[in-house]
């Protein structure tokens, strides 16, 4: 049997005044390009963080590549945040390799193309990064390395959209590793729809509907992006 | 190579309704080799696990063989492309005799209006 | 992998160390100009001044390093690398305290410096005092520099703890960080208060019998003894700030 990439038994999430998650039951395939769907607020950015290990559930069960989030899911985990993530005064290849000290599985060959693709120079401060070319960076830093489950939040925020097509399509296409399972959250389904294999609709906290999504499109012969409309608003 | 796409339907279909119509038109000619899931992938800008659904549907029909290693090759039997042409074109055939009935037109007219419709081209 | 951490905190507070060293050679060019007003001897004491102002900076510095991660919004990155929480919290400390450390040493030869320049300013150049050499001077000094040193580190440390404990809710963060300082330092403390008295019963010597009869002695045997005090209450606490780095803090 092949251990799914996450699995979440009702987790939730309660902050003294509000409920992040109230009860979320989840299975990701490993393998799969996965899009977390839901507006500002709906708990998508605390369901990532809970998988990546940033954030502890109040209650539930999470297994990631079927061990409880800690050190080793850690290694063969990518989670790239939404907003400004990385040091301000390193330079992009200070950064690349500060990750490299700790992931030895970053492919310092592919950073380098993943550079050019990107249209990212090296020696350039972090700092002084455009938030497209920050937004460019935090895939370069996910894509180069071999992990196992690559969580990216709202990956396509600040990209021009000109460009968006471009690198989700890159992302799933070559430049993503064999197997590996990728989950996106976004709340921009339009662009990112033709990726993704599985969706999660997520409402205040809950799975409002999910599903494989060929088989969605064949059932209600709607769109992702139609879909989102209609089940979230 | 060009795929439109409409995100109301499913994806996989639309490919393999796609490659289907290219080789029956003789796009992808028989014993040819076909694009490779990635090429296919990022022409139509959809994941690759979705064209790889395609190819596994596509094979089914016997119009193409994937030869491991070597990639998905067109069948050499053009029987087998002939026959799924006509297939598919009784099968349009019958759907636009249906809806053209519906209208309530008898056989004759049907026939004098193809005619027609032929003079005019 | 912990000095890669501990070299990213190093080159991170690597511009404020520089602004501070500048600060201390400024005031003490400073001073140079004033031997004449002041008296030589009023502005060699002043070259020391700064050893305070980096006591209580030091104090405030690892607390500081935690804070920027999440004001900056580094912190979900940096705990997303396979990283222990001690390891995050101790590479801090270790900076900070590197910081510190450095910083007065330069003030120190700085100071030293200016010591030397003195027959320049037509000072006569005053001998190094007998009981500079004398061993139980120098067992003090190193027994006192550690007492600070050990202070420095589990006073940041304390900060540090409290802040993560503000950032295991999702509001309140500055009223619950500022709640837990205030019973951390309470704590710490009153833990020193027991300790010391368990090691009085066993040695003999209690913060009482310094008072009443305050001996070289006693006082070094008490300081030695505060040191282990500290060592304890800095293991106990960096394991419970390491554990709330890696498991409870949220980012």
């Amino acid at each position: 049997m092949i251990i799914p990439a996450v699995m979440l038994e009702n987790v939730v999430k309660r902050y003294p005044l509000t409920r992040a998650l109230d009860g979320v039951n989840l299975t990701i395939e490993s393998g799969k390009v996965v899009g977390l769907l839901g507006h500002n607020g709906s708990g998508k950015t605390t369901l990532l963080k809970i998988i990546a290990g940033l954030r502890t559930p109040t209650s539930g069960q999470v297994r990631v590549l079927g061990m409880a989030p800690g050190l080793e899911t850690k290694k063969r985990v990518a989670f790239l945040p939404e907003v400004n993530t990385f040091y301000n005064w390193m330079t992009v290849d200070d950064l690349l390799k500060f990750v490299k000290s700790f992931h030895p599985d970053l492919d310092l060959e592919k950073t380098a193309e993943l550079k050019a693709f990107m249209n990212l120079k090296g020696e350039s401060k972090i700092g002084a990064l455009s938030k497209g070319q920050q937004a460019r960076l935090k895939l370069i830093v996910g894509l180069a390395r071999q992990a196992d489950l690559l969580l990216l939040d709202e990956p396509l925020a600040g990209i021009d959209p000109p460009s968006r097509a471009k690198i989700l399509h890159a992302l799933v296409g070559e430049l993503r590793q064999e197997g590996q399972t990728v989950v996106i959250s976004t709340h921009e389904v339009k662009e990112a729809e033709p990726i993704f294999d599985h969706v999660i609709f997520l409402r205040q906290g809950r799975v409002a509907l999910e599903g494989e999504a060929e088989a969605l499109r064949a059932e209600t012969g709607h769109s992702m992006e139609e879909l989102f409309g209609e089940v979230l608003e | 190579m060009q795929f439109e796409i409409d995100e109301r339907q499913p994806i996989y279909r639309q490919i393999v309704e796609t490659l289907i119509r290219q080789i029956a038109r003789g796009f992808w000619p028989p014993g040819g080799k076909l694009p490779s899931i990635r090429e296919v992938a990022a022409a139509a800008r959809v994941n690759p696990n979705t064209v790889s659904r395609a190819f596994q549907e596509l094979e089914r029909t016997g119009l193409v063989a994937t030869r491991r290693g070597e990639g998905t090759f067109v069948t050499t039997n053009t029987q087998v492309i002939k026959d799924y042409r006509e297939k598919t074109a009784r099968a349009l055939w019958t759907d636009f005799l249906g809806k053209i009935r519906e209208l309530g037109l008898t056989n004759e007219e049907i026939q004098r209006l193809l005619a027609e419709l032929k003079e005019d081209e | 992998m912990f000095f890669q951490l501990y070299r990213k905190e190093l080159n991170g507070l690597r511009n404020i160390f520089l602004t501070l060293l500048g600060l201390i050679m400024g005031i003490d060019l400073f001073l140079v100009t004033r031997v004449r007003s002041w008296g030589y001897w009023t502005a060699l004491h002043v070259t020391l001044i700064p050893l305070i102002f980096l006591l209580i900076w030091a104090m405030f510095r690892a607390f500081m390093l935690t804070r920027e991660e999440w004001k900056e919004g580094t912190a979900p990155f940096l705990r997303s690398l396979p990283l222990s929480g001690w390891s995050i919290v101790g590479a801090k400390l270790l900076a900070a305290f590197t910081e510190w450390l450095f910083l007065s040493l330069a003030t120190v030869i700085f100071s030293g410096l200016f010591y030397a320049t003195a027959p320049l300013w037509g000072v006569e150049w005053p001998a190094l005092p007998d009981l500079f050499f004398s061993e139980q001077t120098v067992q003090f000094i190193v027994v006192s520099g550690l007492n600070f040193a050990l202070g420095i580190i589990l006073t940041g440390l304390i900060f540090q703890l409290a802040y993560l404990l503000g950032r295991t809710v999702n509001r309140f963060n500055a009223l619950v960080s500022f709640a837990c300082t205030v019973l951390l330092f309470y704590l710490t403390a009153k833990g020193n208060d027991i300790l010391s008295r368990l090691f009085a019963n066993l040695s003999g010597i209690s913060p009482e019998t310094i008072s009443l009869s305050p001996n070289a002695n006693a006082v070094l045997t008490y300081l030695k003894l505060n040191i282990v005090i500290m060592l304890i209450e800095f293991a106990f606490l960096f394991v419970v700030t390491g554990w709330v780095m890696e498991k409870k803090a949220e980012s």
